[in-house]
């Protein structure tokens, strides 16, 4: 028989979401809480990230990973917080049922709000549709970054890197630091996708070359990696006929983007958008089903923690506000140069934060918000990259008076290249 | 952008706008002809003396965690880093360790820069070992 426990907030996932949202729960008078986490520490992904550079919005200092984690598990472990960790949540129903195992046994909680902070995944090989053999040696960073900082093993000596986002060019550091080789960073885009500080304290300091509209075409190698062809790419990011080369190598990383994990809110019939993969919700970060909330990479891929954190901390506070499922008035939609927004929906337009990831490098960018086709409201932006989200109040938008669907968009000067 | 160590050139990032600050090198030291005063500080510093906070893993006994995460207090000389990694993968320390624990002070005689654990890390606890056993 399960244990059946009935609870005000279950926090689904112990990465930096969950652990603000249980403290911010906690904090706002919310008993009891639970925070379940399926690994043996909570912190989640923070724990590999033993580089610096977290908090600096937040604290105002430049932590790595694991002190940022630790910061707040300190501050649970000050709190009732039910902190359950080896604990894998295998099925949430759409009545808030959470159905979880660990090795005390099956746990049932019957809870009045849930709130998802299951994070994200790394996109694989198989969804780049790589083709080639199917050798050892082919890892996604995240999967590397694990292997180097926790478990102390180095993946491969020769190393080629497919994908300049963030996690690519820190794990190109930390490999040559480890005594490997990395050969090079390999974008499809014409621009870089992670932090221009990154791209000069992680290429640039170790004289790692990075080849913008280049892809990997080919894996060559039976038991291991042996090499992988490298091809230029036209506008459209086809690879060009006869620009092939072979880059001999032991080891591919993949850094090519991250996706929400969002099994657990399908099960839970949870609306999803399919821009973001994760949940629609609305300025509370309430999804769009009663008594679910969703913050973190669960929602969408944010580019800090700090951001991840701050939003985590208003669902922590919003689990006790009875309007958060109330029907939104305006629904925001991605338009021209735009990814991704978040949140989609807004009730009444007074609170919050407003997300927006551009889809390329802009100089002399211009944001504008428009309503039945017709622009209400303009924001200048000098600089904008994808790899940094554009964060605004959502009270500052002179939000129009009737409600529907707002378009967003975002247009400027590209900036191709490096910088 | 492909310059060497030894170039007068900085890409910025004080900012996320990526200047090329370009510095001049003469008998009375560097000075740097271009860019906004944060950046010219900056460049002043990546042409005299760069440096970066090092952080990566060193080996922790007894501990529940095979590898224990440190950082350097205090930016360290970019052209010793190969030097301090290389005298880093020799250190081992004992768990139990706290976040913020100075393990080592005045790395490789760098005045000031001191090597810090950024986890806590538990001693490994018999009992869960024997119940992996079982």
């Amino acid at each position: 028989m399960p244990r059946r426990v009935k609870a005000q907030v279950v926090v689904i996932g112990g990465g930096p979401a969950g652990m603000a949202s249980a403290l911010a729960a906690f904090e706002n008078g919310a008993r009891p809480v639970f925070l379940l986490e399926r690994g043996e520490y909570l912190g989640g992904i923070l724990n590999q990230c033993i580089h610096p550079g977290f908090g600096l919005h937040l604290f105002g200092e430049e932590l790595t990973g694991p002190e940022y984690a630790e910061r707040f598990k300190e501050k649970l472990s000050r709190t009732q917080v039910e902190v359950l960790l080896n604990t894998t949540v295998l099925e949430i129903t759409p009545q808030r049922i959470v159905r979880a195992v660990n090795p005390q046994g099956v746990w049932e909680f019957e809870t009045t709000r849930a709130v998802l902070s299951m994070g994200c995944r790394e996109r694989t090989r198989g969804m780049l549709r790589l083709p080639g053999t199917r050798p050892a040696g082919i890892f996604t960073a995240g999967l590397a970054q694990y292997l180097v900082n926790i478990e102390g093993l180095l993946p491969g000596k020769e190393v080629l890197i497919l994908g300049s986002g963030d996690i690519g060019l820190i794990m190109a550091r930390r490999l040559t630091l480890e005594g490997a080789t990395v050969k090079a960073v390999v974008e499809v885009r014409d621009s870089l996708s992670g932090l221009l500080r990154n791209y000069v304290q992680c290429l640039h300091d170790f004289n790692i070359p990075l080849w913008l509209s280049h892809t990997v075409t080919t894996i060559q190698g039976k038991e291991r990696v042996e090499g992988v062809v490298v091809s230029r790419v036209d506008e459209g990011g086809r690879a060009i006929p006869g620009s092939e080369r072979v880059v001999p190598c032991d080891t591919l990383l993949l850094s090519v983007g991250l996706i929400p994990e969002n099994e657990l809110s399908r099960q839970a019939s949870i609306p999803l958008c399919p821009r973001t993969g994760g949940p629609v919700i609305n300025e509370y970060f309430a999804c769009e089903r009663e008594g679910f909330f969703a913050c973190g990479n669960v929602v969408g891929v944010f580019d800090l923690v700090d951001y991840v954190t701050l939003v985590s901390q208003g669902v922590g506070e919003a689990v006790n506000i009875p309007t958060a499922f109330s029907p939104a008035k305006y629904h925001l939609v991605p338009g021209d140069g735009v990814s991704l927004v978040i949140p989609q929906k807004i009730q009444e337009g007074k609170k919050g934060f407003l997300f927006l990831r551009s889809l390329q490098s802009f100089r002399q960018a211009a944001v504008s918000f428009s309503f039945q086709g017709k622009e209400f409201h303009k924001l200048r932006v000098p600089l904008c990259y994808p790899s940094e989200m554009i964060r605004l109040n959502i009270q500052d938008i002179p939000w129009p008076s009737q409600g529907g669907e707002i378009r967003i968009g975002i247009t400027g000067e590209r900036i191709r290249g490096i910088y | 952008m492909k310059e060497s160590a030894e170039s007068t050139k900085v890409i910025c990032i004080v900012c996320p706008k990526g200047c090329i600050l370009e510095g001049r090198r003469d008998e009375r030291g560097v000075t740097i002809q271009n860019g906004c005063p944060r950046g010219q500080e900056y460049a002043y510093r990546e042409l005299q003396n760069p440096c970066r906070i090092v952080t990566t893993t060193i080996a922790v006994r007894n501990a529940a965690l095979k590898r224990l995460p440190v950082r350097t207090s205090l930016p360290f000389p970019k052209r010793r880093i190969p030097e301090l990694i290389d005298f880093l993968h020799t250190l081992s320390v004992e768990a139990p360790v706290r976040v913020g624990t100075v393990l080592m002070e005045n790395l490789l005689g760098e005045p000031g820069v001191h090597l810090v654990a950024t986890r806590t890390i538990e001693r490994k606890s018999p009992s869960r070992e024997t119940e992996r056993q079982t």
